[in-house]
């Protein structure tokens, strides 16, 4: 079942054009990444899916089904700020968000052990700094347990400790079978974190799918000589490639992360008699990949 | 409703704010009253002219309730402000995003802002009630629901002084403009009304005092 469904959506600001007919669909059980530099509509797309701001054009379902309030309160979110009343402590606020939701009341407890909050529970939010408003609002996201969480930017502003405690509730939350639908631009977060995504650029939908197919990292090598074609067909025999191929001017070939060895390409194509003319290593990184998919 | 009253109930009762604000008016309704009732004691009752009746006391009971409700009508500035406070309050930290983002419509969030308003006005009108009762008996007469129809009309300017708060709060949306707009636009009835001559309700009901 697809968890959410998002179609043709568009969303103008006056005359900024924050979405552009974005559609894609969530499936049920996986970690769903949306992706993009600022400014790319991550947060506009998610807000609509929440009702807090109205779609321009096209719309979108939940668990199959047109949106309603009731959906809302059986998903947890984390929306941009964290929003709770300054002069309430963290049970308080938390006791509100359980009544609004009509579920979690018992669970305050727990959620603040899980986001490791206890010990300040009883102070006013106001004295909370950035990372503790963070974790309340995460904690508040998974008040009553709900199947479905949707998170904008949810390591904003925490410490790496934080990070990686986010990073660990999330898998650990997607163990338990949980839909999470997460949006960042902390490439690395999402390579590391989710099974699908998304990626958005100035409100266009680039591309979609499963994360390995997209994020793929890997070792690039250029090798030219005066027959490309040759040179591509020694190479394709060539064990530990993932894929040779000829562009600009030069055969490229494609190895996993890590593991491209310059000194045996080029004996390889000594053996089988090529003299090669351009030998160089490109390595991919992680940020290139990020600029080359989103410019 | 009354699970989203009951909520509301749950943001207002740590908050400081509505408790001192509150207990003020409740303190300034029976305070006012007993202003006047001392004024009127101490010196009207004691002016004793051919053409006047020599216990002049507006507290008696034919016109307690008409007294009371002209004399707390003029504190009802302080709910009103106390409900612009309270719906600038949550546009301005966005709690009314976080509110719709865990389950409530637009609809309940508002509907639940007016039954604040109508729940109000009615918990004023039953403190004139109560202190019309108490100044009533004080003053010895025997009790009659003459001019019963007053507490109807001081019910009517608190729900109209309370659902424009909320009007305003809900446009503006900043507490300082809602404030001051409140308070122009009270400013500028007053001055209309009476070039007009026409007479809101607010105003008129009251002018009976000076009999």
């Amino acid at each position: 079942m697809e968890i959410l469904t998002v179609e043709n959506l568009s969303k103008n600001y006056g005359n900024v054009k924050a979405l552009k007919g974005v559609s894609f669909s969530v499936p049920a059980g996986t970690v769903f990444g949306i992706l993009g530099p600022n400014g790319s509509g991550k947060t506009t797309l998610l807000g609509i899916v929440m009702d807090v701001l109205k779609a321009s054009g096209g719309g979108y379902k939940l668990f199959g089904e047109t949106p309603t309030n009731d959906h809302r309160k059986q998903m947890g979110t984390l929306l941009e700020t964290p929003n709770f009343y300054h002069y309430l402590s963290a049970v308080q606020n938390l006791k509100i968000a359980a009544a609004i939701k009509g579920r979690g009341l018992d669970d305050i407890e727990r959620v603040l052990e899980v986001v490791n909050l206890s010990n300040r529970k009883n102070s006013k939010f106001s004295t909370y700094s950035l990372g503790m408003k963070q974790r309340l609002a995460i904690g508040a996201a998974l008040l009553g347990n709900p199947d479905v969480l949707v998170f904008d930017e949810p390591t904003n502003g925490l410490d790496p400790v934080g990070i990686a405690e986010i990073r660990e509730l999330i898998k650990k939350l997607s163990q338990q079978g949980k839909t999470i639908i997460m949006a960042s631009h902390l490439l690395d977060e999402v390579e590391k974190v989710c099974t699908h995504v998304a990626i958005l650029k100035l409100g266009t939908l680039i591309t979609h799918g499963d994360v390995n197919e997209i994020l793929v990292n890997e070792d690039m090598v250029e090798v030219s000589s005066p027959d490309l074609q040759q040179l591509k067909n020694v190479l394709q025999q060539m064990s530990g490639t993932t894929k040779v191929d000829i562009a600009d001017k030069v055969v490229r070939v494609f190895f996993p992360a890590g593991t491209s060895d310059l000194g045996a390409i080029n004996q390889f194509c000594f053996n089988n008699g090529i003299v090669i003319s351009h030998l160089q290593l490109k390595k991919k990184s992680l940020e290139s990949k990020f600029f080359e998919l989103t410019n | 409703m009354q699970k989203l009253l009951k909520t509301e109930w749950l943001k207002l009762k740590h908050y400081n704010a509505f408790i001192v604000l509150s207990s003020f008016f409740a303190l300034g309704v029976f305070t006012t009253n007993y202003i006047v009732f001392t004024v009127n004691k101490n010196i009207v009752g004691k002016i004793n002219t051919a053409g006047l009746v020599s216990s002049f006391n507006p507290y008696d009971f034919t016109k307690t309730w008409q007294t009371t409700s002209y004399a707390t009508g003029w504190l009802l500035i302080l709910p009103a402000l106390l409900l612009i406070i309270l719906v600038t309050n949550e546009f301005t930290y966005r709690t009314n995003r976080q509110n719709i983002i865990d389950g409530w419509s637009r609809q309940e969030f508002i509907s639940v802002k007016i039954a604040l308003a109508v729940i109000t006005a009615l918990a004023t009108t039953l403190l004139v009630i109560i202190t019309a009762l108490v100044f009533g008996l004080f003053s010895g007469t025997s009790f009659s629901l003459n001019g019963f129809s007053h507490v109807g009309f001081f019910l009517l300017k608190a729900l109209s002084y309370n659902l424009l708060a909320v009007l305003i709060s809900v446009w503006i949306r900043r507490t300082g403009f809602a404030i001051g707009l409140y308070f122009i636009y009270l400013g500028a009835e007053n001055i209309i009304s009476q070039l007009l001559d026409v007479g809101s309700l607010k105003l008129r009901a009251y002018n009976n005092i000076d009999l």
